[in-house]
């Protein structure tokens, strides 16, 4: 049974991950994605990883893809009924993804992996993580709590909209304007006594 | 099931799908689909390295792979704000339309 639920689990990731590679509709790039991300999860499951496939359906899934539909929505034009993504460089991303792939299986396949016999299911790993983060890996995850902060205020601060004409910001500034503002009503006023002078 | 090299072969895999979508996309989303199936590779080799060649209460691969999680979340946030800048300047997220400094 558990040998089956992981059989089908990778072949729905290999398959919707190559559709998320050369689907030509953006849109259903996204939905396989979600699919492969899910699967993912339910592997990590199999490697019995609860805390991290918890975490994957919540950032990734919960977060970073509705991030990434937000993308593919707000850079298009509305009134397109398809989104195409187009393809190019086929060839050359085929035969280099492909090298890649076989040099990757073949070390994987001649290595002999260093394999502790001892692989039953330990106790909950949310205690174990806990542990971890707020003892030996305190400093990195301080580092990337910044991190995270400055990736995000920057990223919001990129794609707000500009203002066209700033507030002054100092005295000089609003100096400056105040002077411009009597020059135009000293230029009315002219323009007003002319009138007169022609009426 | 109980098999190292099954989790390694189905990582790489998924990471020259997404080396291929890199290469071979031209929307910018696309490619940053493909970068966070890059990243999803990463994080299943970790954890099947720390499940199959640990000990038990060493959890330092699920660590390093949350931290792989949070860089992906920063990433597509400002790779978005980059995609979606450049839609308002020059109209278009292909990325070989995008091949000047400065416009």
């Amino acid at each position: 049974m558990g040998e089956l639920l992981f059989l089908g689990l990778i072949i729905v990731i290999v398959c919707s991950a190559f559709w998320v590679v050369i689907s030509p509709n953006l849109v259903h790039s996204a939905t396989s994605l979600l699919i492969t991300l899910f699967g993912v999860a339910g592997l990590y499951v199999f490697l019995y990883a609860d805390f991290l496939a918890a975490t994957q359906i919540v950032i990734y899934v919960g977060g970073i893809l509705v991030l990434i539909i937000f993308g593919v929505m707000l850079t298009n034009k509305i009134d397109k009924p398809v989104i195409v993504a187009n393809s190019s460089n086929k060839i050359i991303g085929l035969f280099i993804s492909g090298f890649i792939f076989s040099m990757l299986s073949i070390i994987v396949l001649q290595t002999p992996w260093n394999i502790n016999p001892d692989s039953s299911q330990g106790p909950s790993t949310v205690e174990l993580i806990g542990h971890l983060i707020l003892g030996k890996y305190l400093l990195p995850f301080e580092l990337i709590s910044i991190l995270l902060l400055a990736a995000l205020t920057g990223s919001a601060m990129l794609a707000r909209k500009k203002i066209d004409d700033p507030l002054p910001i100092s005295d000089d500034l609003s100096k400056e304007k105040k002077i411009d503002n009597d020059i135009t009503k000293e230029n009315l006023d002219n323009k007003e006594k002319e009138g007169d002078t022609n009426g | 099931m109980d098999n190292l090299q099954i989790y390694l072969l189905l990582s790489s895999l998924l990471f020259s799908l997404g080396i291929y979508a890199v290469i071979s996309r031209q929307n910018a989303v696309a490619i940053l689909m493909g970068i966070e199936l890059m990243l999803n590779s990463a994080n299943i080799n970790f954890i099947a390295f720390n499940r199959f060649t640990s000990n038990l209460n060493h959890l330092d691969g699920h660590v390093f792979s949350i931290f792989i999680i949070v860089l992906a979340a920063a990433e597509a946030a400002v790779a978005l704000a980059i995609i979606i800048n450049l839609f308002k300047n020059i109209g278009t997220v292909n990325v070989n339309e995008a091949s000047e400094l400065k416009g």
